[in-house]
């Protein structure tokens, strides 16, 4: 493909002088010196090739006297030598404290912009529920099938499992105490209280607010919100506001139904390891079950599904116009979803706490 | 080396019921400025998916360089597709890349040079298409419809391609930035031998550069050669769009320029 000899710092090649051979150039050639280059023998030599023989006139000092060429090749030195002159990359870098100080700014910057994006979304609700001509139900509707409906059957698979483990763990210590009717108040009231809610809305963190990201996401890629907006439509009523009262819909009946297959998983341990009947558990519950449980469980509803929903759609709205940021702000979502739902039952159960519930 | 750059025989292409193109014959040659008009909907963006083997669902024969492509093997076809260099319709950048990056990608997959080569390399083709030098850490998104097409073009370009295959290249430009992108290729052409195809509408296009074109219409070529011939052929739809508003304005403005 390529030959070249270097006699008394004369470079002479022979063969293809293209893309695919000059490197074979490069790593010769890093350390010998050359005075002369004769390429008028070369049978073929791309533009590729002639940056290459033109950087290394540049790094030797030569002029166009000590390189031999055909006339051919002359004519493809005159094109490309016209555009080589532009001034040096420069490959800059950041050091870790400025880049620490940077993403802490943007951070903040981007809980600012939320704040005022959740605020958006309260008053579009009002906005809607004042007038409820603006109302889209259709939407709505479909939105509770594909987040609500058909969540259904995860949700409750998973309370039933948490539900088995935690009345299994719980048992192995009641039964020493002799107690082993208790372990209908620990798993109806953890899972009342506590874990369904939070199992619910982890669920619709990672199935709802990542597809919320990404179908907004490449609706802003594709220009199609802008459409909207030059439609006159109020791109909130369409995009956010279904959202939003699909999930402020769906969340407490999810609620209810991870509720009761916890407290079934937990009805199956007591059967089988603790020889708790069925009438004997469900006895037990009505004791153990007061209504402000229930109620302090289903009262976290609406905050976790406001929280995905707009999590979701902020997310959506904030990517940039290229096909990395959809990737990465999905990600985000998720985990920016379920971070601030925990954080929200956190800050109810201290709530809790001090009122005495 | 032969001359016909491409050759295509007896090219019959169906989507399920309805005929694209029935058997069809063009061939293309070293050098040409080869331009395909026609209707929308007449097939042309499927005759380049064909070429370039991104829709095998055809019969006859398609010739790049001398292969037939639906018979050739993996490592003929390798080389095949480092032969030509492609522009699609939207210009198609990898918008997650800057634009340095993404002229550069050819050359980081194909080849082992440095990294310094390749930018100077890079820099060269971002320079020979007309674009400034600052782009070249720009990101697609901050630079118009007409600066992609041109960073797209060098892309295309960055590996010398023999073949240079555009789709629509001049559509959603300003008429000054289009003669711009038809004088860039037209020196491409004269300057390193390649042979262009353009799929197009653009009728400047057609008149000012085409060294060869073909026009596709009812399922067939409706006329192939010199675009000069092709303005008299007798068909109703030629007829109007070189003599229909917009081919007489443009007409017209033509006898105005060059008296």
């Amino acid at each position: 493909m390529i030959d070249f000899i270097i006699q008394e710092k004369m470079l002479k090649i022979t063969g293809e002088i293209t893309y695919k051979t000059i490197q074979i150039l490069e790593t010769d050639l890093a350390h010998t010196k050359i005075e002369r280059i004769d390429l008028h023998k070369a049978e073929k030599i791309d533009t590729s090739g002639v940056v290459f023989i033109l950087e290394l006139m540049k790094k030797y000092d030569l002029d166009e006297n000590s390189v031999i060429l055909n006339t051919e090749q002359q004519k493809l030195f005159d094109i490309v030598k016209k555009h080589m002159n532009f001034s040096k990359i420069k490959h800059k870098k950041q050091t870790f404290l400025y880049n620490i100080g940077v993403n802490t700014t943007l951070k903040l910057q981007e809980f600012y912009i939320f704040l005022s994006f959740v605020g958006q979304v309260t008053i579009n609700i009002f906005q809607n529920l004042l007038n409820p001509k603006r109302i889209r139900v259709k939407s709505i509707v479909n939105d509770i099938e594909n987040m609500g409906l058909k969540a259904v059957s995860i949700i409750a698979l998973v309370s039933f499992l948490i539900g088995i483990v935690i009345a299994y763990q719980g048992s192995v210590k009641l039964k020493e105490f002799g107690a082993n009717i208790f372990v209908v108040d620990l798993v109806s009231i953890s899972m009342v209280r506590e874990l369904g809610p939070l199992l619910v809305a982890i669920i619709l963190a990672g199935r709802s607010s990542s597809s919320y990201t990404a179908q907004i996401g490449i609706m802003k890629v594709t220009e199609e919100i802008d459409v909207i907006k030059t439609m006159g439509i109020p791109y909130f009523d369409v995009l956010v506001f279904p959202k939003v009262a699909s999930l402020l819909i769906s969340v407490p009946i999810l609620i209810i139904v991870s509720d009761l297959f916890g407290i079934l998983g937990g009805m199956l341990v007591a059967k089988l390891s603790l020889n708790i009947t069925v009438d004997d558990f469900i006895l037990r519950l009505h004791e153990a079950m007061a209504l402000k449980h229930f109620f302090s469980g289903i009262i976290k509803a609406p905050v976790f599904a406001i929280l995905v929903a707009s999590i979701g759609c902020f997310k959506g709205f904030r990517t940039k116009n290229n096909v990395e940021s959809i990737g990465k702000n999905v990600t985000s979502s998720v985990v920016d979803a379920i971070f601030s739902v925990i954080v929200a039952d956190a800050i109810f159960s201290v709530l809790f706490r001090w009122s005495g519930i | 080396m032969e001359r016909n750059i491409i050759e295509i025989r007896d090219l019959t292409t169906k989507f399920g019921n309805t005929i694209v193109h029935n058997k069809i014959n063009l061939t293309i040659q070293k050098g040409d400025i080869y331009t395909i008009l026609g209707k929308s909907g007449s097939g042309k963006s499927t005759i380049l998916r064909e070429i370039l083997m991104l829709n095998e669902n055809f019969t006859g024969t398609i010739k790049v360089l001398g292969t037939d492509i639906k018979k050739a093997n993996d490592s003929e076809k390798d080389r095949v597709r480092k032969s030509w260099g492609v522009m699609f319709q939207a210009a198609s950048l990898f918008t997650s890349l800057t634009i340095g990056e993404n002229i550069s990608i050819p050359l980081l997959e194909n080849t082992k040079l440095s990294k310094k080569m390749i930018e100077k390399i890079a820099l060269f083709k971002l320079s020979l298409v007309g674009l400034e030098r600052s782009v070249y850490e720009m990101y697609p998104s901050e630079l118009s419809g007409g600066m992609r097409k041109k960073a797209a073009l060098s892309r295309a370009l960055i590996l010398d391609p023999q073949i240079l295959m555009l789709d629509e290249p001049t559509s959603g430009l300003d008429p000054v930035s289009a003669e711009d992108f038809d004088n860039t290729i037209r020196n491409l052409n004269q300057l390193l031998g390649l042979t262009v195809i353009i799929i197009t509408h653009d009728l400047n296009t057609f008149f000012n550069i085409a060294t060869r074109a073909c026009i596709l219409g009812d399922k067939k070529v409706l006329a192939e050669g010199n675009p000069n011939d092709i303005i008299n052929l007798d068909d109703e739809w030629i007829k109007k769009m070189f003599f229909g508003e917009r081919g007489i304005k443009f007409q017209w403005k033509q006898k105005q320029i060059t008296p």
